[in-house]
Formats: structure tokens, C-alpha cells, sequence
């Protein structure tokens, strides 16, 4: 690890003035940057430790919650407006690494956590990540765990979190902070795709901090669930999961949320599933359809081409299972 | 053993094969084995658990020492080649550093000695240590920083640069050592190669037959302590507080590194963090040795996780065909069980898979062979079981495919096969009790409720039973020596360099000492892990405790003897011999008259001694060339698979050992339950990533390589028939490595049953089942 | 010329103090060294660094100093830094001590040590008043830091001014002198020998009956680079300062020398590194130890220790939920953790109804909760047992547990 100084921000001013600087990041919990910090991947030259800001959990005044982007992941799946509102939520964030590392971690560090790719860890590996025009050796290596949609040429790796895709599919809105003041970004367009330039990985600024996550009042807490499929019980990252909502009507599906996390670079809202079946029937076989319409454009590597099949036969059970359930009060 | 060569070894075999029982360790039964109510076998509490859970218990990284410098491992990036130029200065002159260290100033050190080459050897394989320029394999440490604080030395690690230049002869793929060609293993002074009859004629003419190939890829031990030593030169000589399977072992070992008197080394390892045969000597203590030399400080190192895959070797890769032909009434007629495996140019480990076949099943014809070929790579070693853990996945599961070819019960058909004596050596056994294993096994677990592949759903879940046999040598290996000191107020050391790393050691041979004693636990101090103390005791290959019980047994007999001289013939025992005396209530009594005893106390008193001490050997391990001595175990397993993904989970599993008699009845069950988990995670998650590009692994974690977490393990089922064997010391075998042998398959078979798929490539994932 | 300290031996039980140190004046100090009690805005002279001296492991309101620190004083909470300079004024501590506002002399029974290097190199002074020393009192002694030692050894050879033979005190009786006090040629001492403290001889010095206390510290421009922060470990409160590197898990084992909590991964992936904060469970190995100052840190020593074991360790002991001991501490730290969560009604993954009220200690909700814990030699059967026995509601016989 680098040397750094370590700041503690007393307030969001001090923690941008300070964030503003060159080498300054931004540390929450730590349970990811330090990791990459110790592999040297990341050596910021100061340390703006933002834990302690933001971290409470406030109604909005429209029926949303407003989330700190400091709350410890724990503190926001343990709530109980989220547990009763979001349950879709909570659940994702339950799915997610360890009760220890729940427990420490803020929500916008899991937001900025970045892929588990064993070439992006490994400084003798070639990553465009890491060295813009290096290659990627994971394309045509050990790939168990990378993309099969969204990818390109450049970078095949996933995006970890299990938070953000269920933050995708409830339609989330991120608040990030810059010295030149304060902007709101939907969840799905917050992470980007890797393209031509996959150390690029959000749509952050330099400096600019996350500061809130605020969700919508539509929490589908009736019918909805997060579906976490991995080669071990628990305590690993997803090969594929789900975070699937719905709202039905007579048998006719109203309105649907799906998002796919451990498929690609960022939280994969299914669009063209969701577009599917919207206004249609909740049958099985058109949760299939719709299945398929989303993954038709899947292209699997050497060692991940089962995610597909594994996707479309999650997604279908799991809308199949959402549909059966009786309606909560 | 000690390596001799082969020709000598036949002969030497065939006439300890053919001598009288009464002339082989073990020929006369071990007394305690008469003890039927003591401590033999009691569910005692380890007598270090208040240590380990209120964390006192001190690991090796874990003893002060003033002055300490901590130290950093840089490691190559190329698996075969050279160093072109490497430069240290950014490193040198980072804050804290005190000394980097290079093949350009590393003192002369000599290459290890390979196990099994001499009786005290632990070097896992014999590249030179930071010598040259020569890299061989990807990982292979380039370069040792030692700095004031952990954090500065790593800091000062990843200022170093390296520029390599590959080596044309480089081996990193598994088809292109193959094509250079194989040669067959030897294993402990064995070929392993071993034909009887022809089995490949009688395989094509048998009515019933499989012919599989089976695969199980790299794995690596990754016990939690991560490996460490803390160690600092005193003049000439070496203290190391080490984490160590052999500290005799390691101390003459790395005197020869050193070029060194082994009497200059001493080596102590107290608590080992789980070992599971990783934990002998490797280049870090060479390193941190040289690297305290140079700077003449002490040094602490502990390898991160990423170094431990990287210079800590694992299993390596097998490919095994198994080809069975059986008779109608599933007589199996021909057993073949050959494949490769790959070692590299500078170790002799062959990862000995034949090893069950050998005495599981009667059979009218074998063929057997292990094919080694070289690729560069961090050497391979032993891990739990080696052979007999992915050996019985390939055996196993080929049992079950002809069982299931021929429409026979799986049980049934290793019944009818039970060999009367060893199939292949013609030893007797010197115990065999796997068929009531079996029916003691399949009576608990319920293995009548069984249905045919597929039949079983529940929900969204496939489920479905299997089993298999599990397998395990008895083995002891000499250099066994202990003493034994008594004092007049009672009270009993017992002093041995044997060792701990979670087998309850201490708590084991305390019960035995004081069972053979005649004195209660607490009377008693058992010393280990010191090469101070007697005896070459490495703990490997479920032996240890076979060791230090011939070794105890002998200086017991030397204590009695002298106990007896000093009673001399005022005494009730006047007259009696060793044998016909046994330790009770704190004094000895003749065995056959319970009445004539004097205490300890007694005895020594009259004869004006405060303690008596003797220190004995143990005999030559001769009685595995005498008889075939096994343990055995009847695995049971339930999984269910869920239907939508594929996810397996173990639901049930159940043990049914034969392992002779048990000393403690809650760790040998702990032992049992351990090996099987290691068996669940070997069957269902493990794999080490080895790219075939550059010979480097790419998942040296422990969040990218799956070991069993507890949402993964399910109540494990225990039991054992406590029948002990007549030749082994205590009557006991051991319980440390059969837990893993045969769960592979016991998993993979209830995964067929459960869904119709036969999965023969490890581990067994869900994409292998969807 | 040479100054001794006389200070009565250690009432406390605890230290059996003994100190011995020679404070050697400089002829170029003027009277004024010895400065008065006087304002909060006193301004010791600037051509002179000052060093801080460890405080002592002891309590000083309350607080327990083991490092270099500042001290704060018990009614002011002041430490002024002046150009450098560092003043710690020294408050009530027990009858005796009088507080440390501008018109009152202070007592505190402190070694003095100081020396004074001529040349181009920084000066190292301390300089204070002493005070009235109260035999009944209790008397402390403190550590002087590594780097603090290494230099006056180095100084004694440049210029030959005695070096304070200092000695450690012994922290518990019988309890083996440290090594940083072995390194610098301190020796044991038998608690009843006082330490001498004499006025200097020179013209105009202080008034022989009166002892003043020293009160300041030696500052050396190197100590400002790393942050002085509090902590509080298993109820011990600790001025600790380090490299913002540290994790809290180096923090706790190589600093503290508390090596219960273990180094499996260093990445947050076997939680044999888990500690208790605040009653949290957290990985320590990918905390900074610099975010958890002021935290209540509870580890595995401070859950029990042989003869008083937690129940829930006794519990691991009596159900064998453990092997080789190393995942064990993480493991039982975890669960004290996760019995907290259940408490407070945190769900799990495998929580049916993840809005329930509250949770039963299911063993999947058992297994899921402490997943988080790896363990390779397989003890998961014996410390779901044990957990099970302490937290669950059912009595677990040990090696039989139910069937699921």
C-alpha cells in the first residue's frame, strides 16, 4: 500500500474540498478500496474518510425513502421501512458478501465497488482496466464469472453487487455532490458499460461524492424478490441473479421491474423483458418469451456460456414464482 | 521408509512377509487394547481448547521478539526463464526498509533435500533458493524485503521491477507435457505400476463393463493459518517458532540448506493453524532465514494468501480411466485403474491415485499405472490423502457406473467383491471390518428408501442418495522416540517432537499415557513440537499417532523395566517382567493378579529417587509389510439439486468408519467430520485456476477458491466400529485423512441418482448439471 | 550536575513502580526552566524543542496512556502546541494534585529526564515545574517511547551527558519485563525502592523544599507526522499513534501484542479476523485502523480467558467446535456479533419473511448468519452446536444434535 493521509470530513463541504484535491478518494467502509489499495491497483495520495456523513434514512414527502449514501449496509437491510416497503432491497443487500463486511460497508462504497476479475487483481495480468491498451486477458482465460452481455473487445468483467441491481430494478436515483454543486442520476445510467474505455466505470466526476440514494415510492413490496444463484451456499459472488417485481392485475402483468446482476459490467436492467411483458399476460411461457427476447443478444466465453441458459431458466422461475404468489394486504 | 533400492526392497519385503508374527511390531497385541472402560475412547474436551478459544493459544507469527523486521515476498511472473534485470534501489531506499534481498545477494544456500530422499528430508522440491537468475515456475520468489513494519515491507515489494526473458522449454500446458512423454510415478520407493493377469483382454471379454475417464483438477490446502514463521540467528545458530508438521524434519532440512549442523537449529511449532500436509519446509523459512542472516535481525514472516498459492504447492491434476469388467454376479474380473498426473522437473510427487485400487476389491486381473509428466509449476505435494482422495472419486464412481450398467445395488456389488486377503500383495489383513461398515451404514441412513435416477422430487429440488468406500493405509513411519520421565510425587512428562495442527495431539496421548500409566490426566504433562525433545515424527499421512504410540509403548516397556529393577525384590512385583505388569491406580500391577501392586510413589521412595527417566525408539515399522493393514469407511451422502439452477446441497451425509480402536471419541469424530467436509468442497467448489497461458495461478484467494462455508455443511453423521487392531499400537489406526477419501464420489453418485446425470469431471458444479 | 527523582513507591497494586531516572541540566538553561505555574499562555522559550515523553500506563482521569501522547489534562483538556512546542499541563489526579489552572501548582509524580545536545542538532529538553510531592500519594511511572530511548542512547554518545538509566516498571507482579525495556539495558527493580529526585545545584535554583513539577515535554518534529489518536480495547484506554496503514487487525496483534484475533486472508474473505465494535462484528483486516478511534473494540481476550471463559466459549470447548484453534476466535467473536443482530431483529438472506418481526435461530438462519466464518478442518457440526447451546433455544447435547 502507498502512503496516504488520511483526513476525516466533519462535514460534505470539508469532504469535497478535501475530495476535490488530485490522489484524493473518497473511503467508506473500506472493505473493497483497501483490499485494492493493498494490491496496489488503487493509491490515492489522501484518504477522505466519509463514513459518518449521510447516513441517515428520511422519508422523501412523496411516499419515497431517501437513503444516505454513508448508511452501512446492514443499518439500511435491517431497517424497517425498507423491510416492509423494499423488501426487494433488503434482500439483495442480505445476499451480498458477509454479515461483517455488511456491517461495515456504506452504501455508495458498494455502489463504486469494483469487479472481482482475477486479471484485474493480478498486476502480471494484461487488463485495460488497469493500463488503457494493455488487452484483456480474461477474454480468453478463466471467465467463469464475467459477462455475457454488454461486453466488448476491450473488458468481458461484471460489476459485484448484488445492492445495485435491485436499486436498478426499483428505479433508484443516485445524488452525487461536486464542489460545482449537486446532480441527480438514475441508477441505471450510474454505472457504464465498459466499450472502448472500461476503466471508465461510472459517470462520476472527479471529487464528486455520492451522497443519497433516493427511491421511489413504488416499492413492489407485495410481489417481489431477489434471487441470488452461486457456486457455494453463501458467501460468494453471483454467477447469475435476479431482482424481479410485479405488479398484477386479473392475471395480466401491470407493471414488471426485472434486473440481472453477474452478467455484465453494471446492473442489467431487462428492458426489452420488461417491454415484453408489460400489458401481457403472467404466464410461464411468456415469462419465457420474455426471457429470451432479453438474452437473445448473450454471447458467452469459454467458461461462462451456461450463464444464459442459467438466466433465462432464473428469470422465468422466478416471474413464474412472483406471479403465484396470493397478494399481501 | 527409508529409500532402498528396489531389488533389496523385494527381498526385504518377502521376508518380513513371511517371518513369524511374533517378530513384527505389533505381533503381540498392544496391551491397552484390553482397557475396555478407561480413557481409551472417552469423549474427552482437548485440554488446549481454553487456549485456542480465548485466543492464547501462540501461532507462529505470534512470539515477541525484540528487534523484529517484518518481511515481504516478491514473486515471478514467468514460469520458466530468466531474471534480465532487476531492480531493487526505489525499494532500498523506501521508508523503514532494512534490507532487499536478490539472487544477486542472497548468502549460498543449498537446494532442500526432497522427502523421502533421507528420513529427516521435508524440501517439497529442490529448485535453488534465490541462487541465480533461473525462474521455474510462475511465482517462484525473486525477491525478499525485510522492513521495520509489515506495511513498509509490502510497500517496498511493489517498488520493485523485474524484467524476464521466458525460457524456450517451458511447460505450462497439460497436452504439451503430455506429448513429450510420461514416465510412471514412485511413490515412497514404489513404481506405480503394477499388472497381474492380463485385465485388458479379460476387460473386452467380460459380459458387463465401463470404461470411463474421470479428471480432477489442482487444489490447494489453504488451512487458515496462513503459513508463517518468526525466527532470528543467535550467533550460529537458528531459533525458528515455526507453523510445521515436522520439526525434525525441518531442522535438519534447513541445516543442509545452510550448510549448517542440525544441532544449530532449533525448531519449535506449538499450535500449527491446520496443515492438511502444506506445512513442512518451503523457500519462506529459507528466505527469512537468509534475509535474518544478511541483516542480523530477526525476521516474522507470513506468506499472504496470494503467496501461499503461489509457493506453497497443492494437488496436482489428475486424469484417471477406470475400466471395470464384471461377471454376471458383478465378479469383477478386471480392474484398471491407470492416468496421468503432473509433477514438475524438480520434485518426486506423484499423486498416487492407484492407491485404493490396490486393496479395495478382489479382482481376477489389475492393471494399474500412474503416468507423471513435467510442467513448470509451483511443485505439487501432498494434501489429505494424497492418491486415495481423488483415486476413490475415479474408483468410486466407476464402482457405481457398473453397478447401475448392470442394474445391481452399489452395496451389493463391492460385497460380493470383498477380497479375502490383499488382492494385489497377498498379505492378510490385519483387520478389515468394511462389509459391517457397509451394512452398519446403510441400515442408519436409510438406504433401502433409494429410487432410480431422476425418481425423487420434492418441489423444486431433485433428490437423491449415493455412496461410495473410502480408504486409508495404515501407515507408521520410523524415527519414532519418546521419553517418558517419573516422578516420585506421581506425576508423569511425556516428551516427543511430535505435533499439533488440530488433531488433539496433546489431549490424545495424554489420555493414552496415563491409560498405559495408570494414572488420572491431570497427573501428566505431554511436551511436543520442540526438537529438543526425542523422535523424527512428522504428522502425515494419518500416522502420527501410530508413531508416537510405538514410541511411547517402547520407553513405557524401558520405564517398567527399570521401575522393576529399582522395586527390586522387596516388592509385590518382585520377579515379574515388563510384560506381565501394567500400570493401575498410580503404580504398576501384575496383570494377572490384580493384588500385587506398588504405587509409583512406592517404589520410588524406597529406592531414594525423586523421578526416573527413560528415553526408547520405536521399532522399525515393519508390520505393513506383514500384514495389509487399512482403515475403511462406507460413505453415505444425500444431495438435492435444485431443478431450475442446478445447485447442489448436500442434505445428509453419513460416515461408518472401521478404523480400529478410537482414543477419543469427540475429536476422532471431529477428525471424521473434517475430512468429509474437505471431501464435500473437493466434490462440489474446488479449483485452482491454472492458466495454461503462463503457468500462473489466477485465483490465489480465498473468495475466488470455494472452501465449504457453513450454509454448505449439514449435520454429518458419525460412526465407527471401534474394533480394534490387533497389530497397531492402542489397537487404533488413524482418523486424519480418510474423512476426504471417497466423498467425491459418494457426492457425484448421489448426484446421478438424483438427476440422471453422471458428472465426471471436478468438481461438480451446476453448469455441469443443467 | 544531576537530577533525581524522588518518588515513593506504587500504591497500586498494578505497577509496581519503579523508576530511576537522572535528569541531567543544562548550564545554558536558565532559571526560568523551571517555570512557575503560571497562565495558560505561558510561552516556553522558542530556541527550545520539546519531546514528548510517553505518559504512563496509567490513569490520568481516567485515561490510560500507554504511547506517546498528548496528556490532557483532567480539568482543561489543554495542550497547547506553540511553534512546536508542545505544553501538557497536568491536572488533578488524586488528593495531592492540585488542578492546573494558571495559579496553582501542579503535583504529579513523573520522571524528568532530559538532555540537552549543543550543535547543530535539535535540542532535547523538558522542562516543568514540580510540585509539592505528597508521599501518600500514588506515584506513577511511564515508558518512554523506542524512538525516544534510541536517540538518547545516541546522544549518550555524542555527548557523554548521562543517559537516564531508566527501567521499566513491572506491569503485574511476575510479570516478564518487556522487551523494548530488555533492549534498552533497563534492568528489573524491586518495588520498594524510590526513585531519587534532588534539586539541581545551581545559583538561584528552585527552593530545595519545594518540588515543582515538570510539566513539559520534549517535541520532536518526526512524532507530528502520525496522528495521536484514542482507542479502546477491551475496556483499556489507549493513545496510540501509527502508520494510517495499519489495520485495525495489525493494530490489535503486532502493536497491542493481542494476537487472538487472526490474519487468515488479509482481504475480508475468512473472517478469522473478526473483532467486535461498538458490540458489531467486522473484519479488522480491511478496517484502517484509524477510522475506529474511539470505538469500544471488544476481541477475543476481552470475551474471557482460561479459568474465565465466555459461555459461549466454554461452549466451543465442551462441543469441540474447533480443530487447530485458528478460525476460532473469529468464529466465536462472530457469533457474539451475530446474536446481537438477532436481537435487534436483523434478517438474513434466508429469512422467510424478511420483514418479520424477529427471527429464530433456525440452523439455516444459524449457517447463512455465520457464513461469513470459514473454518478447513471442517469444526462447522461443533460450533453450530455450540452456538446453538448458548444462543439457540433447544440444549444441545455435545455430539448429538438433532436431526434437521
Amino acid at each position: 500500500m502507498t502512503p496516504f493521509t488520511y483526513e476525516r470530513a466533519i462535514d460534505r463541504q470539508a469532504a469535497l474540498a478535501l475530495g476535490a484535491g488530485s490522489g484524493a478518494k473518497y473511503l467508506g467502509g473500506g472493505t473493497n478500496l483497501v483490499d485494492l489499495m493493498r494490491e496496489t491497483i488503487e493509491h490515492p495520495e489522501v484518504l477522505v474518510d466519509v463514513t459518518g456523513l449521510s447516513c441517515g434514512i428520511e422519508e422523501t414527502g412523496d411516499g419515497g425513502l431517501r437513503i444516505g449514501a454513508g448508511a452501512k449496509n446492514t443499518a439500511v437491510a435491517a431497517d424497517r421501512r425498507v423491510r416492509e416497503r423494499y423488501p426487494l432491497l433488503a434482500q439483495a443487500i442480505l445476499a451480498g458478501a458477509s454479515a461483517q463486511i455488511r456491517n461495515m460497508a456504506t452504501v455508495g462504497g458498494n455502489l463504486l465497488q469494483r469487479t472481482r476479475c482475477g486479471y484485474f487483481y493480478d498486476d502480471a495480468a494484461r487488463c485495460n482496466k488497469r493500463e488503457t491498451g494493455a488487452g484483456c486477458d480474461a477474454i480468453e482465460g478463466f471467465n467463469r464469472m464475467h459477462a455475457i452481455l454488454g461486453a466488448s473487445a476491450a473488458c468481458v468483467a461484471t460489476h459485484p453487487s448484488d445492492m445495485a441491481v435491485a436499486l436498478a430494478a426499483l428505479d433508484a436515483v443516485a445524488t452525487v455532490e461536486g464542489q460545482s454543486g449537486a446532480r441527480d442520476i438514475p441508477l441505471v445510467e450510474f454505472h457504464l458499460l465498459p466499450g472502448e474505455t472500461p476503466q471508465i466505470e461510472t459517470v462520476l466526476k472527479p471529487g464528486e461524492l455520492v451522497t443519497a440514494v433516493t427511491l421511489p415510492r413504488e416499492g413492489f413490496a407485495g410481489r417481489s424478490t431477489y434471487r441470488k444463484v452461486r457456486d457455494r451456499a453463501s458467501y460468494a459472488f453471483a454467477l447469475v441473479s435476479v431482482a424481479a417485481a410485479l405488479d398484477l392485475e386479473a392475471g395480466t402483468v401491470k407493471a414488471v421491474r426485472l434486473a440481472l446482476g453477474g452478467v455484465a459490467h453494471r446492473p442489467w436492467r431487462a428492458t426489452a423483458a420488461e417491454d415484453a411483458l408489460t400489458g401481457g399476460p403472467a404466464t410461464e411461457a411468456a415469462f419465457r418469451a420474455a426471457a429470451e427476447a432479453e438474452l437473445a443478444p448473450a454471447q458467452g466465453l469459454r467458461d461462462n456460456a451456461f450463464k444464459i441458459e442459467l438466466a433465462r431458466r432464473v428469470i422465468t422461475d422466478t416471474l413464474v414464482k412472483l406471479a403465484a404468489l396470493r397478494e399481501t394486504a | 521408509m527409508p529409500i532402498l533400492q528396489n531389488a533389496m526392497m523385494a527381498v526385504m519385503k518377502k521376508a518380513i512377509a513371511l517371518a513369524p508374527d511374533s517378530f513384527i511390531p505389533g505381533g503381540k497385541p498392544d496391551p491397552l487394547i484390553r482397557h475396555k472402560h478407561g480413557l481409551i475412547g472417552a469423549p474427552i474436551s482437548r485440554i488446549d481448547g481454553p487456549l485456542k478459544v480465548s485466543g492464547r493459544a501462540t501461532f507462529a507469527a505470534e512470539v515477541p521478539m525484540e528487534g523484529l523486521t517484518y518481511a515481504a515476498l516478491k514473486y515471478s511472473s514467468i514460469a520458466r526463464g530468466r531474471i534480465v534485470e532487476i531492480d531493487t534501489a526505489a525499494a532500498e531506499n523506501a521508508p523503514g526498509v532494512v534490507l532487499v534481498m536478490t539472487y544477486k545477494n542472497a548468502p549460498r544456500l543449498k537446494p532442500m533435500p526432497l522427502f523421502l530422499t533421507k528420513p529427516k528430508a521435508a524440501g517439497g522440491d529442490d529448485v535453488p533458493i534465490m541462487q541465480d537468475d533461473q525462474i521455474h515456475w510462475n511465482g517462484q520468489p525473486v525477491a525478499l524485503v525485510l522492513a521495520e513494519t509489515q506495511e513498509q515491507a509490502d510497500h517496498a515489494q511493489s517498488l520493485i521491477r523485474v524484467i524476464y526473458e521466458a525460457g524456450g522449454d517451458g511447460v505450462t500446458s497439460l497436452e504439451v507435457a503430455k506429448a513429450k512423454g510420461s514416465e510412471p510415478g514412485v511413490f515412497q520407493g514404489e513404481t506405480l505400476k503394477l499388472e497381474i493377469e492380463d485385465a485388458e483382454a479379460m476387460l473386452a471379454a467380460a459380459p458387463h463393463k465401463i470404461d470411463v475417464r474421470y479428471t480432477t483438477p489442482r487444489h490447494n490446502h489453504n488451512p487458515i493459518e496462513l503459513h508463517a514463521a518468526t525466527l532470528a540467528w543467535q550467533g550460529d545458530r537458528l531459533r525458528i517458532h515455526d507453523a510445521v508438521q515436522g520439526v525434525a524434519h525441518v531442522a535438519w532440512t534447513i541445516a543442509q540448506v545452510f550448510g549448517i549442523d542440525e544441532e544449530k537449529v532449533h525448531v519449535t511449532s506449538p499450535y500449527v493453524g491446520g496443515a492438511f500436509g502444506s506445512k513442512n519446509l518451503s523457500q519462506h523459512q529459507v528466505l527469512a532465514a537468509a534475509a535474518a542472516q544478511l541483516a542480523q535481525r530477526p525476521v516474522r514472516i507470513m506468506v499472504s494468501r496470494e503467496g501461499v498459492f503461489r509457493i506453497i504447492g497443492g494437488r496436482t491434476i489428475t486424469e484417471q480411466r477406470v475400466a471395470l469388467g464384471a461377471q454376471a454376479d458383478g465378479t469383477l474380473v478386471a480392474l484398471i485403474h491407470t492416468g496421468t498426473v503432473a509433477m514438475t522437473p524438480h520434485n518426486n510427487m506423484p499423486e498416487p491415485f492407484i492407491q485404493p485400487a490396490k486393496s479395495a476389491y478382489a479382482s481376477r486381473s489389475f492393471l494399474l499405472d500412474v503416468e507423471t509428466v513435467k510442467m513448470n509449476m509451483m511443485a505439487n505435494t501432498f494434501m489429505r490423502a494424497p492418491g486415495e482422495a481423488v483415486g476413490t472419486f475415479g474408483l468410486e464412481s466407476g464402482i457405481d457406473e457398473l453397478a447401475h450398467a448392470m442394474g445391481m445395488d452399489p452395496i451389493d456389488l463391492r460385497l460380493k467383491n470383498e477380497p479375502e486377503k490383499d488382492p494385489t500383495t497377498g498379505l492378510p489383513f490385519s483387520q478389515r471390518g468394511i462389509v459391517e461398515a457397509w451394512k452398519a451404514g446403510r441400515e442408519r441412513f436409510g438406504w433401502r428408501a433409494r429410487r432410480g435416477p431422476g425418481a425423487r422430487r420434492d418441489g423444486d429440488w431433485f433428490v437423491g442418495i449415493g455412496c461410495a468406500a473410502g480408504t486409508y493405509p495404515y501407515y507408521r513411519m520410523p524415527g519414532g522416540a519418546a521419553r517418558i520421565t517419573l516422578s516420585k510425587d506421581g506425576h508423569a512428562t511425556i516428551g516427543i517432537a511430535a505435533h499439533e495442527m488440530g488433531m488433539g495431539t496433546s489431549t490424545a496421548q495424554t489420555q493414552i499415557a496415563a491409560e498405559r500409566l495408570g494414572l488420572p490426566m491431570d497427573a501428566l504433562t505431554f511436551n511436543y513440537a520442540d526438537t529438543k525433545l526425542p523422535g523424527v515424527v512428522l504428522a502425515g499421512g494419518s500416522q502420527q499417532t501410530a508413531a508416537i504410540g510405538a514410541a511411547v509403548i517402547a520407553a513405557h516397556h524401558k520405564l517398567v523395566g527399570e521401575l522393576l529393577k529399582l522395586a527390586g525384590n522387596d516388592s509385590p512385583l518382585a520377579g515379574l517382567t515388563p510384560d506381565e505388569v501394567g500400570g493401575l491406580d498410580g503404580g504398576l500391577c501384575a496383570l494377572d493378579d490384580e493384588s500385587r501392586c506398588e504405587s509409583y510413589a512406592s517404589i520410588l521412595s524406597r529406592a531414594k529417587r525423586e523421578e526416573v527417566s527413560v528415553e526408547a525408539k520405536a521399532p522399525l515399522p515393519l508390520e505393513f509389510l506383514h500384514w495389509s493393514m487399512h482403515s475403511h469407511s462406507a460413505l453415505f451422502c444425500e444431495v438435492r439439486v435444485n431443478a431450475v439452477t442446478g445447485e447442489i446441497r448436500v442434505s445428509r451425509f453419513l460416515g461408518s468408519f472401521d478404523c480400529g480402536r478410537i482414543i477419543n471419541s469427540k475429536t476422532a469424530a471431529s477428525q471424521f467430520r473434517g475430512g468429509i467436509i474437505m471431501g464435500l468442497g473437493l466434490a462440489l467448489m474446488e479449483e485452482t485456476q491454472f492458466d495454461e497461458r503462463t503457468g500462473r495461478i489466477m485465483n490465489p484467494s480465498l473468495a475466488e477458491y470455494h472452501v465449504p462455508v457453513h450454509l454448505d455443511v449439514p449435520e454429518i453423521d458419525i460412526i465407527w466400529s471401534d474394533e480394534a487392531d490387533p497389530h497397531t499400537p492402542m489397537g487404533a489406526r488413524g482418523v486424519g485423512e480418510i474423512g476426504i477419501t471417497g466423498v467425491g464420489a459418494a457426492v457425484a453418485n448421489a448426484v446421478f441418482n438424483a438427476t440422471g446425470k453422471r458428472v465426471r469431471d471436478l468438481p461438480i458444479t451446476l453448469d455441469k448439471v443443467i | 550536575m544531576s537530577w533525581t527523582v524522588r518518588l515513593p513507591m506504587m500504591c497500586r497494586p498494578a505497577f509496581q513502580t519503579v523508576s530511576t531516572v537522572q535528569a541531567v541540566a543544562s548550564g545554558s538553561l536558565s532559571n526560568t526552566h523551571l517555570i512557575p505555574p503560571s497562565g495558560s499562555s505561558t510561552k516556553p522559550s522558542t530556541d527550545v524543542d520539546v519531546l514528548k515523553i510517553r505518559s504512563p500506563p496509567e490513569r490520568i482521569d481516567g485515561t490510560l496512556i500507554h504511547d506517546v501522547a498528548r496528556v490532557r489534562c483532567c480539568c482543561c483538556d489543554s495542550h497547547n502546541v506553540v511553534n512546536g512546542i508542545v505544553e501538557v499541563r497536568f491536572g488533578k489526579k488524586s488528593p495531592g494534585i492540585a488542578t492546573c489552572n494558571a495559579e496553582t501548582r501542579i503535583v504529579v509524580h513523573r520522571h524528568m529526564a532530559y538532555r540537552r545536545r549543543t550543535g547543530k542538532s535539535r535540542s532535547y529538553v523538558v522542562r516543568g515545574t514540580l510540585s509539592q510531592i505528597d508521599e501518600q500519594s500514588s506515584a506513577f511511572s511511564h515508558q518512554l517511547s523506542d524512538r525516544f530511548l534510541r536517540r538518547l542512547q545516541a546522544a549518550q554518545v555524542d555527548t557523554g551527558f548521562d543517559i537516564p538509566a531508566y527501567e521499566m516498571p513491572h506491569q503485574r507482579p511476575g510479570r516478564k519485563m518487556s522487551r523494548r525495556a530488555r533492549s534498552i539495558g533497563a534492568t528489573t527493580q524491586t518495588p520498594d525502592r524510590a526513585v531519587e529526585y534532588t534539586e539541581p545545584e545551581r545559583p538561584g535554583g528552585v527552593d530545595a523544599g519545594t518540588q515543582t513539577l515538570a510539566r513539559a515535554l520534549l517535541v520532536d518534529s518526526d512524532f507530528w507526522r502520525e496522528a495521536s489518536m484514542h482507542f479502546v480495547v477491551n475496556g483499556d484506554e489507549l493513545e496510540l499513534d501509527f502508520d494510517p496503514r495499519t489495520s485495525l487487525l495489525d493494530l490489535l496483534r503486532e502493536r497491542l501484542h493481542l494476537f487472538g484475533s487472526k490474519k487468515g486472508c488479509n482481504q475480508g474473505a475468512c473472517g478469522a479476523c473478526t473483532v467486535l465494535v461498538d458490540g458489531e462484528r467486522i473484519n479488522s483486516c480491511v478496517a484502517l485502523a484509524v477510522q475506529y478511534q474511539d470505538r469500544q473494540i471488544t476481541t477475543i481476550e476481552g470475551l474471557g480467558a482460561p479459568g474465565v471463559l465466555h459461555p459461549l466459549q466454554a461452549a466451543f470447548v465442551e462441543h469441540d467446535g474447533f480443530q487447530c484453534g485458528y478460525c476460532t476466535p473469529g468464529q466465536i467473536c462472530s457469533a457474539v456479533g451475530m446474536a446481537g443482530e438477532l436481537k435487534r431483529g436483523v434478517p438474513s438472506y434466508v429469512s422467510a419473511d424478511v420483514a418479520a418481526e424477529c427471527f429464530d435461530l433456525t440452523d439455516e438462519e444459524l449457517r447463512e448468519r455465520m457464513s461469513g466464518n470459514l473454518c478447513r478442518c471442517g469444526a462447522h457440526n461443533g460450533i453450530v452446536d455450540a452456538i446453538q447451546e448458548i444462543f439457540g433455544e433447544a440444549e444441545v447435547e455435545p455430539g448429538k444434535r438433532e436431526a434437521a
